[in-house]
């Protein structure tokens, strides 16, 4: 027994074309995802995931530490020396950064290592909020 | 009879036009180049590595007091604040009266692999927060927090609880971490070796990272592809629907030692809800955050689900505390057509009230 009056048409209009693909396009990627992520889930799905990724980890460093070596047999320089030099100019940079933020303050101006763009004076900060602004 | 004759013509009609649509905009679409994104006008205040702030021009006469700061999760470039004009939650709270500043995140690099929380909480965020005080001249801010962006926020919140912070307000932001279903599962501490991946990789690559979305909604992409074919005739949702894709494809890698740490200290023993979690020393009980909060959650969210974000209201020590759960998903919450009309007044309205 149904809740709905069988005699009566329904309210709603026909659907069209359009709205029937979007449809089946919905239903068949809640579907699809449903039966993915019971499939994914499960702990036999995880294990062969990262069993998988740790093999793939495997080879490549493997394959880092050949070219290293093959790097280092060449005389040149590897990523990883490359890497070196970039923290070394970053840990420069920083200390610069703070050295220029203590002059700024020590003459009493903002901070212009930081400073991509020179600050702008903007319109009044005195709004209030609007009467039926609900937020509590 | 002759009603439905009429209706079944006009449907053939037009089907015909759109699919003549169709195929003409299609070639278009193939072609163009990517959709351009983050176009409301800014400068960029803060770069160091990689982040970046920027700093909106406001687009209102009066503006409220307190600066809003909207920190975007690590995992993605912040322009989803910014898609295009009317579908942008930054140009939305400009008009409404706010000073807007966004910590967004450039693709960190080998020298940066050693970033972790640390740096996110206790240097980016208060580095930002001192440069919005600069140009601004106010002493305090409300932060909103996007998905990880809210993590680092809470963090940031729970170890400053002198701030200077005035309102914290957290978009689907998760704070139990147990009940983060695939994920929980796929980095199961017997299976995935955490640490052989940080010291073999570095940088854990973006590839890495958008797999772990995309397979939780394993359709969603083909399924997205076969809904633009049929709207191609609607320019509006082509728009939408590009500018949305390139977002998704412009994931970001994440240094090594963060992914680490976010691995073993919430994941794994999920300290952020025991209030277990310490950084540089401070404790990181979300008890010790007391500024009004704000935890907007999503119906349908798949990534941030409503039970891992739940804690948040029920752990802060905050008086002023609300929780919303809007319709919706994790990246529809917070841009495109529905999140003009649920998610962006309601954030709106909250801010107002305690901005000044």
């Amino acid at each position: 027994m149904s809740d709905k009056p069988q005699d009566k048409p329904t309210d709603k209009p026909a659907k069209n074309l359009d709205e029937s693909y979007r449809e089946m396009v919905t239903q068949w990627e809640r579907n699809f995802d449903s039966f993915a992520n019971q499939f994914m889930g499960t702990e036999s799905f995880s294990r062969g995931m990262n069993q998988a990724q740790d093999a793939q980890l495997a080879l490549r460093r493997t394959f880092q530490e050949f070219m290293g070596k093959s790097l280092e047999n060449m005389n040149m320089p590897s990523r990883e020396d490359l890497v070196k030099v970039a923290e070394s100019v970053q840990s420069v940079d920083r200390r610069l950064a703070r050295i220029e933020d203590m002059l700024s303050l020590m003459l009493g101006n903002a901070s212009p290592s930081s400073t991509a763009t020179p600050s702008r004076k903007g319109p009044p900060r005195t709004k209030k909020p609007p009467k039926h602004a609900g937020g509590a | 009879m002759a009603e439905f004759d009429a209706s079944v013509a006009a449907q053939v009609n037009r089907m015909v036009e759109r699919t003549i649509a169709r195929s003409m905009k299609g070639f278009d679409y193939i072609r163009a180049p990517a959709a351009a994104v983050g176009r409301t006008p800014k400068d960029v205040v803060l770069e160091r590595g990689t982040l970046r702030l920027y700093h909106y021009h406001p687009q209102a006469d009066e503006i409220y007091r307190v600066p809003v700061l909207l920190v975007m999760a690590t995992t993605n470039k912040a322009y989803v604040f910014d898609l295009a004009p009317g579908q942008s939650m930054v140009e939305f709270l400009l008009k409404r009266g706010f000073d807007v500043f966004v910590l967004d995140w450039e693709p960190p690099q080998q020298f940066e692999r050693n970033l972790d929380l640390s740096d996110y909480t206790q240097d980016f965020i208060p580095a930002c927060i001192r440069r919005i005080s600069d140009l601004t001249g106010e002493p305090d801010v409300s932060i909103v927090g996007y998905c990880m962006g809210g993590v680092l926020a809470c963090i940031y919140a729970a170890t400053h609880p002198d701030g200077p912070l005035k309102n914290l307000a957290c978009l689907t932001t998760p704070i139990d971490w147990h009940q983060m279903g695939l994920v929980r599962v796929w980095q199961d501490p017997r299976y995935f070796d955490v640490d052989r991946m940080v010291d073999t990789l570095g940088i854990v690559p973006a590839d890495f990272i958008m797999q772990s979305f995309e397979m939780q909604r394993p359709a969603s992409r083909v399924a997205g592809q076969l809904r633009v074919w049929e709207q191609m005739w609607n320019d509006e949702f082509v728009k939408s629907f590009r500018a949305f894709e390139r977002w998704g494809n412009e994931t970001l890698p994440l240094a090594g030692e963060y992914v680490r740490q976010m691995t073993k200290e919430l994941l794994w023993k999920n300290k952020l809800v025991n209030g277990t979690l310490v950084i540089d020393g401070k404790s990181a009980d979300l008890a010790n955050i007391r500024v009004p909060v704000l935890s907007v959650c999503a119906e349908h969210d798949h990534l941030a689900p409503y039970d891992s974000v739940k804690p948040l209201i029920e752990k802060v020590s905050s008086t002023d505390k609300r929780e919303m759960k809007l319709k919706g998903g994790h990246v529809s919450l917070i841009a495109g057509p529905n999140a003009v009309k649920r998610m962006w007044p309601q954030l709106d309205a909250w801010l107002a009230e305690r901005s000044t």
